[in-house]
């Protein structure tokens, strides 16, 4: 029987409790989408580029399809994962992504410099652009996605727990769906031909 | 793959019941194979433990040696344990990348007093290098187990041993080879530091690996498959990794799409007789404040302490960046 005051287990609960939270915000998004009142997820933001620049994501993407994805550098396995991976999808889906962006938005600013970022994501594909700023805006950001995110001290320091999907927006900036961690490269493949209308 | 383990205490539990018997180790019937053929491995049982009848016999099958099949026993049960290679190998024209690793004859019954041959075939690939080849073998009995499991370090005679793992000498084909010698180099180095790795007693660590880390990455994960044969649970609780100043074990998990860490403060616990499975997405051990980025293809050495068996030497092969197992690249 485990014991109810296990923080693991409280962390399970509302992590649960905000998968449901942003399911039910989705499915609204969907059921809403005639209606450019709903509740919008995302929308353009403006942080720290690589190069040290402000850069604001409408600039850059001028209408077209782009992904935001929360990560953190000092991370082990799901996010230089994560960041390969769509790295390979990037490539596999040849000249039609050629425009297209992930922004990779630290959920560490305090670690994750621009020129840490910049090292860091030289391994990935170009197109994927790192994003820092101070841990205010990355607040807001992350609160605009609805992404979650928190420290946790380890015996050495501390690590990050955070939303680990890649969120994808179409040309007018509003959710259009997502990269989940643990879907198949075929069907993000296909999903990402649809979002670009290929 | 498998880097077979030492602990003192197993070694003088060995040395006592060998000291009547020091003539019957686990031994090849016939210790010879050649590089690129195949071979007939018969292990001889030669007596029990102590004088208590064994009733299981497990073989670990070294890398390169592939296309493993063992021989039914009527009266004893037949398992194997299947599992990637390091590597692809041709076998008569075809990739062979996974098969045979460990087999298993249980519930049996053999008497002190007689004697037994347990029976594989197998091929000998051209990447094992020349030299001999160690299988460790553990015989377990009623009442205690020999670990036919320690291998000679460089200078040091097979024959002082207390329980050496049977060993076959692989000799040279006698076939000119021209070309693709590189990459046989290669193997043959990692072949040979994997054989020389320390050893003895009841944990076997599988096929540890790390990834390649993207420049400026001050983190890696380790991961491996920790066997434990022996009858006692025992824990992961530390270690060290040579270019990394400090080392914790993690246990990491995706729930309803966010990904959490959390060091264990306990450790992780290695059932008896059961294994504690180090891999992406979920436990690991954790390389933090990296001294360098990780290159591809490198092996790199630290150690793993045990609650039980104390501090065990391993060495990590370095897959790329985005592999989601040791067996093979992505």
């Amino acid at each position: 029987m485990p014991d109810p005051l296990n923080p693991l287990r409280i962390v399970r609960v509302v992590a649960w409790g905000l998968i449901a939270a942003l399911s039910a915000v989705m499915l609204y998004v969907t059921l809403s989408s005639e209606k450019p009142a709903g509740v919008a997820i995302g929308g353009p933001f403006t942080l720290t580029a690589m190069d040290g620049k402000r850069l604001n994501t409408a600039e850059v993407m001028r209408g077209r399809p782009y992904g935001v994805f929360f990560g953190f550098t000092h991370c082990p396995d799901i996010c230089p994962t994560a960041m390969w991976e769509l790295s390979e999808i990037l490539r596999k889906s040849g000249p039609m992504a050629k425009d297209f962006r992930v922004f990779f938005v630290t959920v560490d600013p305090e670690r994750d410099t621009p020129e840490l970022l910049s090292s860091y994501i030289s391994a990935f594909d170009n197109r994927i652009i790192g994003m820092s700023g101070t841990a205010e805006e990355i607040a807001a950001v992350a609160r605009a996605h609805r992404a979650f995110y928190r420290k946790v001290p380890t015996p050495s320091g501390y690590t990050m727990d955070h939303t680990a999907t890649i969120y994808l927006f179409d040309g007018k900036a509003q959710l259009w769906g997502t990269f989940d961690a643990t879907e198949s490269e075929e069907n993000r493949l296909k999903k990402l031909a649809r979002l670009l209308g290929k | 793959m498998f880097t077979t383990i030492g602990r003192m205490a197993a070694i003088s539990v060995a040395a006592l019941c060998l000291t009547a018997t020091a003539h019957a180790h686990a031994t090849f019937d016939i210790a010879e194979a050649t590089q690129d053929s195949s071979f007939k491995g018969v292990v001889k049982i030669g007596h029990g433990c102590e004088g208590s009848p064994t009733h299981t016999v497990i073989i670990s099958v070294p890398e390169g040696v592939i296309g493993v099949k063992p021989m039914p026993k009527s009266g004893w049960k037949l398992k194997t344990t299947t599992g990637a290679y390091a590597r692809t190998y041709d076998y008569f024209g075809r990739p062979m990348s996974e098969g045979v690793k460990e087999i298993v004859w249980s519930d049996g019954q053999l008497k002190d007093s007689e004697y037994d041959e347990f029976v594989f075939s197998s091929r000998i690939s051209g990447a094992v290098p020349t030299g001999p080849l160690h299988f460790p073998v553990t015989q377990l009995c009623e009442k205690g187990e020999h670990r036919w499991s320690e291998v000679a370090a460089p200078g040091v005679d097979p024959h002082s041993l207390k329980s050496p793992a049977p060993a076959v000498r692989i000799k040279a084909k006698q076939v000119a080879q021209a070309g693709g010698h590189g990459s046989h180099g290669t193997q043959t180095q990692a072949q040979h530091q994997h054989h020389a790795a320390p050893t003895a007693s009841g944990l076997i660590l599988h096929l540890p690996w790390t990834r390649a880390t993207p420049p400026g990455a001050k983190v890696a994960g380790g991961f491996m498959t920790i066997e434990n044969k022996t009858g006692t649970a025992d824990r992961l609780i530390g270690g060290s990794f040579e270019v990394a100043n400090v080392f914790e074990v993690h246990e990491m998990a995706m729930e309803g799409g966010v990904m959490k860490m959390r060091a264990l403060p306990k450790g992780l616990e290695v059932p008896a007789g059961g294994k504690a499975e180090l891999k992406p997405g979920g436990y690991h051990v954790m390389f933090i404040d990296l001294k360098r980025q990780l290159k591809e293809g490198e092996k790199l050495k630290g150690e793993l302490v045990f609650e039980k068996a104390g501090k065990i030497p391993v060495e990590y092969i370095v897959r790329p960046i985005g592999s989601t197992s040791g067996g093979h690249a992505h």
